[in-house]
This record gives C-alpha cells, structure tokens and sequence, in this order.
C-alpha cells in the first residue's frame, strides 16, 4: 500500500501511456491491413456486358407518360417503351418518322385527312395485339383543344387504317403524334398507369425503385429490331457529385445532361467520351407581362438589355448557346435574332429611367432542382443597371402552383424543353400574360400553312414580333453535355433531355 | 411495473396521436397543390377539379384526418397519390436500407463512444485522454457533408476501399455488396454522432469517479479503475440508456442528409423526395411512423431506466 | 466574470473566446467593409485560384470567396445566438412546470416534450419553410424550438432530480419560500447542465443550418452563408476542393469554438460540486 505514493509507481503509471499510444497505432494498423486486403479488392476485369445503366438528373414523380409535368417520365418511357404512328428520327431534333404506322400517312389535299395504315403484327407488352380501336381510343382522348390546342376527329377505316379529320390544316399534328399526345396505349389495359406502363416499344417496363431507379427489360416480341441490350436501368441523381462517382465505380454507364463545371472530371479520361446533345431547351427568364411594371414594354426590354448572354454562355462551359428568341436551331421558325434587345446596360438604364423604374426590386421563382450560377450572374447583371434581384428556389411543385397556374410572381427561369413550343406565347392564360394579336394572327396562319417553306417564314415573322416585345428573356439554349463509357456505343445525341432512345445502343 | 409499463404504453399512444394530429395540421398548410402535380402543367382545370375530387382534397378537413388515421390504425397506410403504390410496401423496402444504416451507425457510435469515453475520464488528466477527448469534440464540431465528402475523397477516390455512393440494386441479396455500401456513410455519421455520445459517457464517468460510493469503494482499498468498473459503471450506463433514444432518433434523422449525400435509396431520401412531391398522404404516413419509432424507443429507454436505476423505484413518477 | 476569467484560464476557453472575436469582429466588420463585394458574380472570373484580388480565390459564379466568408460569419453567428435565445427561453418554459409542477401539469408536458422531441428538426424545418418560405428566421425559429425541447427535457429531467435532493428537501423544511428554493438551489444546480446544453445547441445549431442549406432549405441565396457554400460547391470537391474547404473549415471552427467554450464553462461552474452546496444549505 505504502508504495502507492513512492514516486517510482508513479513513473511507471506515466510510463504506460507509450505503450498505449503504441497498443492503439497496432491496432489501427492492423485493422487498416485487414480492410486493405478484404474491401480494397481491385476492380475486377469487365466481362462482357448485356445491360446498361443510365444516370438521370431528374426522377419521375409518376409514370402516366400523358398527364406528367416533368420531362423524365417521356425521358425513359417515350420511344423505349410507348410508342405512337410516328416518332422522332433517331439523331434529329424534330425530323419525323414512322413507327407503328408502315409509312407516312397519306394527307389529302387540302391539308385535312391524314389516313394511317397501321403495322401488322405488333403486341402489347400485355400480350394484346394492337388494333386500331386501341389508336383511336388513345388519340380521341389526347388530341383535345386542351392539351394539343387544336380538336381532331378519329376513325377507323376497316382493321388497318385510320383516319385523322382536322377541322383546318395544322402543320403540328404529325409533330404532336410523334410526341407524347400520339402515344398508344392499350384500350383493354388495367395497369395502373401511375406506377407501371405497357406499351409496344422494344422494352417492356420492369421495376420502378423509387428514390433509386427504373428497369426495363429487352422485349422479345417486338415487332421490329430488337434491343441489342437485355436491360437498361435508369439511375436517378439529383447531385452532380453522386453521377461523377458513380461513373467512375462503374455503377453508370452513361450519365446524361452533366453540370458544366464538372467536365473537369473526364477531361482527358479515355474511358469516357463526352457528347454535347443538341436540344431544344431554352432557359427562359420570363416576365410577368401581366403585371406591373412589366406591362411597360420599356421596363421589359431595359431587363431584356441588362443581361450579357456571351457571359451567361460562357458561364456554361460550353453547353449552351446564345439565343434570341424563344425557337431554337433546328426548328421551323428559327433565325438568328440575337440582335433584337443585346446587351447594352447603358440603354437599359435610359429605359428605365424613361420609365421611371429606377429602383425596381424584383423577385425571381425558380424550381430549386437547377444549377444557379447562371442566376448569380443575371442578379449580378441586374445590378449593374440598378435592378435589385432576389432569387427564390421553390419545389416544383410550388412554382407550378405560384407561377405557372396563379400566375403569382415577378420572373421565373425555369428550362422549356419542349420543340415547337413557341404557339405558348399566343396562349390564353399561359403565365407570361403576354399576348399580341398580330403574333397570334401570324401563328395561326403559320400552322394552318401546308407548305413548310412560307410556314418557316410566317413563324420567323411571329418570332421577331414577339422577340421585340421581350415578354421574356431567352437566356441560352441550353446544349447539354452527356458522359458515356468508352464500351456504350449508339448512344442518341440529340435531345437526350426529352427522350432517350435506346433502340440502337449496344454495350460491349 | 406492471403498472408503470401500462402507464407509460398509454402514454405513448396519447404521444403518438397527439403527434399525429400535428403532422397532419401542419401539412394541410403547405402550399402546392398536389392535383396540379398529378395533373402536370398540361391538365386543364376541369380535370385538375376532378382530380382533387378523387383525392378527398374537397372534403371536409376533420373527414380527411379521420379517414387516414383510422386507416393507420388498420395497418392500413393507404397509396401514394402520385403513383398509387401502397406506402406500406414502399416503407418497407426504404426500410431495408434505413434500418440497417441506423443500426450499423449505433453500433459505430457505442464502439467508439463508450470505451473511449469511460478512457478518457479514467485518464483525463494523461496526455491521451487529453487527445482524445480533444478530438472527440474536433469530429463533433464537423458538418456532416462536410465529413462525407471527406470521407469519399479519402477513402473512396484515394484509396479506393469503399463505394462512394450508391446502394446495389438487388438489395440484400449479396448481403457483402449491400453491406460495403453502407460502411461510408455508417462511419460518417456514426463517427460524428459517437463523439457526442462520448462526451455524456465521459462526463458520466467522471461524476461517477467522484461519485461517493465510488470514492468509498477506492478508499477501501479497491483500485480507481476496479472501483470505476464496478462500482461507477452502472451509474454510467444508466446515463448512457437516457440518451440512447435520442442518440437513435438523431440516427434516423441524421440519415435524411446521408442519404442524400451517398445516394442511398432509404426513407431520408424518399421523404425529401416525396416532401418535394407534395405527394401528402405518403409524407404523412412517413413521418407518422418515424416518430412512432422514436416516440417506441423514448418510451423503451423509459422503461429499462427505470428498470436499472434504484433511485427512480421509489418516486411517484408515472 | 469570474467565471469568465476561469474560463480563460484554460487553453480551450482561450481559443473559443479567441474565436468567437475572431467571428464576431469579421460579422462587424462585414458591415461596413468587406474585400469584394460578396454577391458580385462575373463569367470572366469563375474558379479563380486564392490571389492578391481574390484572396481565396474564386467560385463558380465568379464571386470573392474570402469576401463571402467574412460575410457569412453574421449568418452564423446569427443562427448561433437566435436559435441560444429561443431555446432557452422554450427550454425553461418547459422544463419548470414540467419538472416542478403538479402531477397533471407534468404529466401534460411530459406528454409534450415527447412528443416534440420525437419530431425530427430537419422534418420541422422543411414543413416550416414549405409553410412560410425559406429564410433564417425560418430556421432559427424551426431550430430554437427543437433544441429548446431537447433542452426543457434535459432540464426537466434534471430538475425532478434535483428537486428530490437532501438539500433541496432541507431547505424546503427550513421554511424557504418555493421561489427562492427556485432562484436560489434549483435553478443555480441546474446551471451547469444548462449552460452545457445551451452551448451544444447552438454550436450544434450552426451545424444544423449548413445540413438545411445542403438539403436547400437554409439561408436565401442571396445572403452570403457558410453553409450555402457548402452547398453550392459540395458537388465540385474533386475538382475545385479549395472552394469548399473554406466553407466547412469556418463552420468547424466556429462549432469548435462553441463546444470548447461549453466544457471550459462548465469545468469552470462544476468546482462548486453538488457536494459543496449540500453542505451550504444544511442549517
């Protein structure tokens, strides 16, 4: 007991703590060799492979391809999966084709018929032959004034025709037949439309893991090519760093629509290729045209001027392009109107003093899934000519409600990736609140035209009228870049925002 | 006890409702209507009218409520609105991911707090458990994203041991593959969560070093460290039990950020999702039975407390 | 102050108090001064490298880093003290009634506080900010009332305990008022725990906001916030690490500083032991 205070038991107290020290450095390296060797086992050579994995930005709230909001649902479903009379040449951004129609209908002169002969020998996913009751069912439900902004009647003729009545020509029926109103779906079918899908294309819907993925399997019965690959999974990744990661494990094959800065990533990486698609998507900074101060054109064009669209461009590492008006390259319509209100903060300001708007405080809605780098910019540009921009993120679902049906904002940015979707800018109650008698008058005699030269024209002409108006500021078309491994080949390279057609990827 | 037990279960199904009649009142105030959603930005207000009718939205609020808990308390969690897939179903295969997530960072968090915290008190006054109680609040004061990020980086992009993001899509059925992808997000949030741990169990070990009965136990004549482990230790784990609810709550929560972060497809991630959806029966019902869990586990860390602590058997505490 | 001054006594008090001025004086300082202006994005500029202009470089909008670090201090300084106020001002309001109540009264807030604390903060603060929008007093509101119940628990806990003890009881038998019991022996034993909790909360409240932030519902855009940095550049580590270093280095430290200045506080209040004041109040 006694040596208890000795100072020599002391000393040998203290002289434990080495040995402690030295225990704990043991064990750490021993159980850092032990996790070497059992999980640091090296990437085992690829066989050879049957199936892809695709990583998406954007998840589908739910799988009725008709009445979705968001563009993922078409993304993975439309082409894959339904398919309708015509479709999108593959590798083009609005060339139309046939599908399950043999050729390209027959239209009557005066613009008004279109007769379809369908394909023989085509089943559902359900086993189902298709019919022609099924198209007309499907299209008598799509193609209503509210959804396609124009009516039609449809009918069969006999067991392999079917006949589509317009009531004046309109240059967007075959377009809309090749998009998601077209889609045929089985008449008969009870799946549940929300969380399944049965259509002809050459997969057949699997599994959807929500918050994870979506499978389809190859199908065997299809009526044309069939799939080279047997599965393709879509992965769903929200962050950008997640996508980068996964590419790199070899969780992904091919991750579409990759966030500019991190083209760093795979610079000069042979195992990637990195493919910037072309699209139709314009980023649009839209103004409340309805709503004061915006209803002074003056004001409109200043916010038009204030921003830079070479800097918003640049800021894109490449993925995008500048633009002037709400039709893209590629589509009827388009010409190069980048002149129309260009940058010039200078005359910005002037207008706006003219205006007396010199201190205007605006907010901006935004949906909280983009990247903002581009917003930090325009707030940026915005001060430069004494505009004060507050960004607001909002869910989706928020600026549909605020925004897009109350109507309830200053600006909103948000992508309108859909083609041919400048007749939004002559809609009724279409949340701009812009409207323009003349670009309405030049719009309808655009696609009423059956000479696809003079409808060019005639769009062109609504185009600039509406780009002088600045109900809007086409910010870019947004061009983005898709990252695909070395063993995936065929991969589309157009509008992979829209629809990814996988009838012609093959993985080595 | 008996009573005590029934007492506290009876407590507990008033805590649960109680919670319930919260969750729903506060989502009934969100904004964004989950019709326009279903209906997407194409629907014309007829149909959207007509969907709110399916929905239920039109009826009175109080029905609503009713027929939802009611359906709750017949195992009955109802479909999602957006998808029409039973939640039940869809809770239980997130769950295949959360549940083991939590459980593999509890069991990171009493491996590291518990010997390391008992250590650092015995020793508090050593250069090592100076150390170690210095590094203990150094992790805890680190962002989880933060620490995650650091973790991919080092052990995923450097030295390649671990996955870095992701969750194997056929689920448990290579249990290794399951079990490696969630080694790195368990560590980053056990890790963190274990060194709060770590400053109860510390702070619990040294008032028991100075707790009397363990002072007279070192006075007559047992060692400080026999005396700590067998006369300290049990003061200690009462200490730990009452935070052990929280700490396991704190896991599950914490997991709505892991998840994210490493992409992993559990509840944490769904929830945000869904929260985004407005997809309002399947975030209710969600929610409902997370804290149904944690209210279960503060109602089970109740029990056993009361079960190993002396003083509490006398009180009149109910 | 005394206490203060034992506080700075110890090395971990000294570098919390150092760092507490540290941030606070950036936050001031920020007001009326800062190297670039924090929100003032340009394309010509993204990514730049730490340089004389740009002390830390650049990020992805081509804002001023350093710029937008000294500025975010006043947000999280700020959460740091809203959500330390709130909650102990939730805590106490239900940690008294809750603890030294009568027995339907504590019943009631036991019920509550299990309750609320079984509501997960991150789930209060998305609802929160779906209701009323995002902003920090949406956060520090949703922040205030999570760690003020953890708190009124932890409190609560404490003072059915304390109340219990052989002074308290004795002092109850001398005759004092159930206030001064109060002022003078419960509140005063509980102090400790509460100053430690108090601390915890709001380092861990700063944490907390980055989490928000991350998951996109913290601080505005266009408020400079260390925690929405880390956010905006998370996603960019492997490639621009700098940029998101600082963010979590400053947020870190200031949590660091919190929790610090907690155990050097609390080591400093806990030399008067329970035993000590057990011998003060036996007559």
């Amino acid at each position: 007991m006694s040596e208890k205070a000795t100072p020599t038991y002391e000393k040998r107290t203290r002289s434990k703590t080495p040995l402690i020290v030295a225990i704990i450095v043991v064990l750490a390296l021993v159980v850092a060799a032990v996790l070497y060797f059992t999980l640091g086992r090296a990437a085992a050579p690829r066989e050879a492979k049957t199936d892809i994995n695709i990583g998406l930005v954007l998840e589908p709230t739910s799988l009725d391809v008709r009445a979705n909001a968001g563009v993922a649902t078409g993304q993975i479903l439309i082409d894959n999966v339904y398919e309708g009379l015509v479709g999108i040449t593959p590798g083009t951004v609005a060339d139309i084709q046939p599908v399950l129609a043999t050729e390209m209908p027959e239209i009557s002169d005066d613009g008004l018929v279109y007769t379809f002969t369908i394909r023989d020998g085509v089943t559902f996913h359900s086993g189902a032959a298709l019919t022609v009751g099924d198209i007309v069912d499907s299209l008598t439900t799509t193609l209503v004034p509210d959804n396609v902004g124009f009516s039609a009647a449809i009918e069969a003729v006999g067991e392999q025709q079917v006949q589509i009545t317009l009531e004046q020509p309109n240059s967007l029926l075959l377009w809309q037949l090749a998009n998601t109103p077209g889609l045929i779906l089985e008449s008969a079918a009870t799946n549940n439309l929300q969380n399944s899908a049965n259509g002809t294309g050459p997969f057949v819907f699997s599994e959807w893991k929500q918050g994870d993925s979506l499978t389809l399997e190859k199908n065997p019965d299809y009526w044309g090519e069939p799939a080279n690959v047997e599965t393709a999974t879509f992965r769903f990744f929200p962050e950008g760093r997640a996508a980068v990661n996964a590419l790199k494990d070899g969780d992904i094959d091919v991750h579409t629509a990759l966030l500019p800065p991190l083209r760093a990533e795979f610079e000069g990486n042979a195992d990637f290729t990195m493919v910037r698609a072309a699209s139709t998507d314009v980023f649009t900074l839209a103004y409340n045209n309805a709503r004061a101060p915006f209803d002074d054109i003056r004001v409109r064009k200043a916010l038009s001027m204030a921003i830079d669209s070479e800097a918003l461009v640049a800021s894109q590492s490449g993925d995008a392009k500048v633009l002037g008006s709400p039709i893209t390259e590629g589509e009827p319509g388009y010409t190069d109107l980048t002149q129309i209100n260009d940058y010039d903060p200078e005359a910005a300001r002037q207008l706006l003093a003219e205006a007396g708007q010199q201190n205007l405080s605006l907010t901006i809605t935004v949906p909280n899934f983009y990247e903002t780098s581009s917003l930090d910019l325009i707030t940026s540009q915005f001060a430069e000519i004494g505009v004060s921009a507050k960004v607001n993120p909002v869910e989706f679902p928020t600026w549909l409600s605020e925004v897009y049906t109350n109507h309830d904002f200053d600006l909103s940015y948000v992508d309108h990736a859909e083609a041919r979707d400048f007749g939004n800018y002559v809609r009724d109650g279409y949340y701009f609140g812009y409207s323009n008698p003349e670009v309405a008058t030049l719009y309808a005699e655009a696609i009423a035209n059956t000479d696809p030269a003079q409808e060019d024209e005639l769009l062109q002409q609504a185009a600039t009228l509406v780009a002088e108006d600045a109900p809007a500021k086409w910010l870019f078309n947004y061009t983005p870049t898709n990252v695909v491994s070395s063993h995936v080949s065929g991969f589309p390279e157009v509008n992979t925002n829209s629809r990814v057609n996988l009838a012609g990827v093959t993985v080595e | 006890m008996t009573r005590f037990i029934l007492g506290r279960v009876g407590l507990l199904a008033v805590a649960w409702l109680l919670a319930s009649v919260l969750i729903f009142a506060t989502l009934r105030i969100l904004p964004g209507d989950v019709a326009l959603v279903i209906g997407g930005s194409k629907a014309s207000p007829e149909r959207t009218a007509q969907l709110r009718e399916a929905l239920g939205l039109n009826q009175p609020i109080l029905t609503q409520y009713f027929e939802w808990i009611g359906g709750v308390l017949r195992f009955d969690l109802g479909e999602s609105v957006l998808t029409g897939a039973s939640i039940s179903a869809e809770l239980i295969e997130k769950a295949e991911v959360t549940v083991p997530l939590t459980l593999l960072s509890l069991a990171i968090v009493l491996l590291v707090a518990l010997p390391l915290g008992v250590f650092a008190a015995y020793k508090r006054r050593s250069a090592v458990g100076q150390i170690v109680q210095a590094s203990s609040v150094l992790v805890s004061a680190i962002p989880v994203v933060w620490a995650g990020l650091l973790g991919i980086i080092v052990l995923s992009t450097w030295l390649q041991w671990l996955p870095s993001q992701g969750f194997p899509r056929d689920g448990w059925s290579e249990p290794w593959l399951a079990f490696r992808a969630l080694i790195l997000p368990a560590l980053t949030i056990g890790l963190i969560e274990g060194a709060i741990l770590f400053r109860f169990v510390r702070s619990a070990t040294l008032r028991a070093l100075e707790a009397d009965h363990v002072r007279t136990a070192m006075s007559q004549g047992n060692s400080r460290l026999r005396a700590l482990l067998a006369h300290g230790l049990p003061g200690v784990g009462l200490s730990v039990v009452s935070v052990l609810g929280l700490q396991a709550a704190a896991l599950l929560v914490g997991a709505v950020v892991i998840e994210q972060l490493f992409s992993l497809p559990g509840l944490g991630r769904m929830l945000v999702t869904d929260v985004g959806n407005r997809d309002l029966t399947k975030v209710q019902s969600t929610i409902l039975v997370m804290t149904g869990i944690i209210l279960a586990l503060g109602a089970l860390v109740d029990v056993v407390h009361r079960l190993i602590d002396p003083r509490m058997k006398g009180s009149s505490e109910e | 102050m005394r206490v203060l001054r034992r506080v700075m006594r110890t090395p971990s008090g000294c570098f919390a108090v150092g760092v507490f001025a540290l941030v606070a004086g950036a936050a001031l300082v920020s007001l009326v001064w800062l190297p670039q202006d924090p929100n003032a994005a340009s394309a010509s500029r993204l990514w730049l490298p730490p340089g004389a202009e740009h002390w830390l470089g650049t990020d992805g909008s081509g804002r001023d880093i350093a710029s937008r670090i000294i500025a975010g201090s006043r947000v999280s300084l700020g959460v740091a003290l809203g959500t330390g106020v709130l909650a102990s001002i939730i805590g106490f309001a239900l940690a008294l009634p809750g603890g030294l109540g009568n027995r339907p009264v504590r019943e009631i807030v036991a019920v509550s506080i299990d309750v609320l604390v079984a509501f997960p903060t991150i789930l209060l603060a998305i609802m929160l900010t779906a209701v009323f929008g995002s902003g920090i007093p949406i956060v520090i509101v949703s922040l205030g009332v999570a760690f003020g119940v953890s708190i009124g628990r932890v409190l609560r806990a404490e003072l059915r305990q304390v109340a219990g003890a052989d002074f308290v009881l004795a002092a109850r038998v001398a005759g004092l008022s159930k206030f001064r019991i109060l002022v003078r022996h419960l509140i005063p034993s509980v102090r400790p725990v509460f100053v430690v909790q108090l601390t915890l909360s709001m380092g861990t409240a700063v944490l907390a906001e980055a989490s928000l932030s991350y998951l996109g519902f913290g601080a505005p855009k266009a408020i400079p916030s260390w925690g929405v940095m880390l956010a905006e550049t998370q996603r960019y580590i492997s490639i621009y690490p700098a940029t998101v270093l600082w963010p979590g280095l400053a947020i870190t430290l200031l949590v660091l500083a919190f929790f610090l200045f907690g155990d050097a506080l609390r080591d400093a209040l806990d030399v008067r032991d329970p035993a000590d004041e057990t011998a003060e109040v036996t007559p």
